[in-house]
Parts: structure tokens; sequence; C-alpha cells
């Protein structure tokens, strides 16, 4: 928690777990095959800093998303770097990019609430 | 809300500058983590100044509402509500300062949705909220434990101070006194 103020996650909160995965192959136990850099530290095959799990991390262990952006504090990780079991359980709304995720964005945006109509207009 | 100049997100009240347009994706998405985060909120900036009557049997708080005479629901300071006590503008919650939080479209029957906790277990978030008076800029006044050293809501539940329902440890409970977060 944040300052006593928890994330409030809805079945329609965007995830996408592949945002903050590194490059690398999975052995067939399922555990990530990672390489290390010259400071001992775990890297993926694009040279990136990841976890045990392969998750991209920063200098302080917390991951990151692939442009850099902090998502998740090292304190919420489990001791083994894994992220909380709700966004691994393809509970959310996979924010994809694929063309059928586009689509329903796409219907969302053309379909606006009479609230957002409202704003519209007195925006203009 | 995007400034029709610039392109930058901003916040549709104070008008203030939330992401540079430079920061969304190809697709007009906020930076992780804010597209996560971005649904953050504090469930008493939501919810009308109410009294509540304390069902014992079933550990729950109910909104003891005013009515008008077209049978609208209204808090103490006339503001229009919903039959959950949540702050209503044509159909959706909108927070203390009349900024629209979440869309009709989002809510189940006028209430918010139910949430998962990190373990993927849905809750009510009625469920892990104190009851409290407000004061005049609608912000709760949770209540001195005898000794000082806890925060309590109207009922006598140790609450932290952003009036969630905690245990002995500060975890987040609910109205059953189990762990949420």
């Amino acid at each position: 928690m944040k300052n006593g103020e928890f994330p409030k996650i809805f079945l329609f909160t965007k995830f996408n777990v592949a945002n903050i995965t590194g490059d690398f192959e999975m052995s067939p136990l399922t555990d990530p095959i990672l390489e290390k850099d010259a400071n001992g530290n775990l890297i993926d095959r694009k040279g990136r800093r990841v976890n045990q799990r392969g998750y991209l991390i920063d200098n302080e262990g917390n991951i990151i998303d692939k442009r850099g952006r902090r998502m998740f504090d090292k304190v919420i990780l489990s001791s083994d770097g894994e992220i909380p079991k709700i966004f691994r359980i393809n509970m959310l709304k996979n924010d994809s990019g694929s063309s059928l995720s586009r689509l329903m964005d796409e219907i969302e945006k053309n379909n606006p609430s009479e609230f957002d109509m409202n704003e519209n207009e007195d925006e203009k | 809300m995007e400034d029709a100049a610039t392109g930058d997100i901003i916040e549709n009240y104070s008008r203030q500058k939330m992401f540079s347009k430079d920061d969304m994706d190809d697709r007009g998405e906020v930076p992780a983590p804010f597209c996560v985060e971005k649904y953050n909120f504090n469930p008493h900036d939501l919810m009308g100044d109410i009294d509540y009557d304390f069902d014992k049997k079933n550990n729950m708080a109910l909104p003891n509402l005013l009515k008008t005479k077209q049978g609208f629901f209204m808090d103490k300071r006339n503001r229009r509500v919903n039959k959950f006590g949540w702050l209503v503008s044509n159909g959706h919650i909108v927070d203390r300062h009349g900024r629209k939080k979440f869309d009709r479209k989002q809510l189940d029957d006028g209430d918010m949705q139910k949430l998962l906790n990190y373990s993927g277990k849905r809750f009510d978030i009625k469920d892990v909220i104190g009851v409290f008076d407000k004061d005049r800029n609608g912000n709760i006044m949770p209540l001195r434990s005898q000794d000082g050293t806890q925060l309590l809501d109207n009922i006598g539940r140790r609450v932290n101070e952003r009036g969630y329902l905690i245990d002995q440890d500060g975890n987040v409970i609910d109205k059953d006194g189990k762990r949420i977060f």
C-alpha cells in the first residue's frame, strides 16, 4: 500500500504481462533461462536487467516496463521476484494491442457517455 | 481529458497537465504504472455525507439516506446520491468536487464493481471502509481510542488514516475481519 491506500484493481483494469517480461527462453521446468553480466546481474537476451523470474527491473529491483517506467515496487514482489497473483492468472483485461483489443477500444471511444458528450459540448 | 491545443492529458477538474503527449503510447494509453493505477481513488471522496445504522447481525453499516418528494436520494448536504450512498451525477459516480470518477456503464446497478486484491479475491469496497462524520470540506473525521494511539470509525472499529478497516498489524481487512491487503 502507498500512504495507506491500496491499488484499486477491477476486472476492467488492463494489464499485459508481456510489457514487463524480458526476452529469454524457458527451461522445461518453466524457469527462465537467463544470463549474467560482468557484475553478476541477471540479464535477458537483449542485455536488459531482469530478476530471477525474468521480469525487467531497475537498479533497485523494482519491476519496470519495456519503456523503463516503474510498474511494481520491489516491496510487493514475492521473495523470488514474482508479481502478485492477480496479474498472472489472466483475470484482467489483456491490454494486448491486438486487433480485437483495438476494436474494443474503438467501440468504447465511439460510444461516449452522455456525461462525456456534455463535457465536450461545454468545451465548444 | 485531452488538451485540444497540445494533446497533453489534463485533469478534468483543475485542468492541470497530468501526462505529456510524448508520454502516451501509440493508442493514447497513459504510461505504466498509471495505466494500472489510474483507477486509484479514496472511496470516502466518492461517498456522500451520510448517517449510518449498524446491522450487528451482518456486520454491515446501512446508509440512512434522505429522500426528496420525487424519490431521489440525497446526503446531508443536499447532494444527490444513489441507493448505495455514492455521489452521483447523471448516473455516473462523481467525487466530492463533482468530478466524474466512474462512468455509469462501469457500474453494477449503480454500485461500484467488485474489486480484486492481489490474490484475485473479489471484494466489495464498502466492506473495507469505516463510517465517519465528515468535516465541512468533506474529509473524514476518525475518532481516537481512549489511549489516543489508534484511529477508530464511528462504530469503534480500528481504521487507518485513509479510513480503511485494519487489523492490529495495519493490514486492510473487511467487515468480517478477513485480510484483504
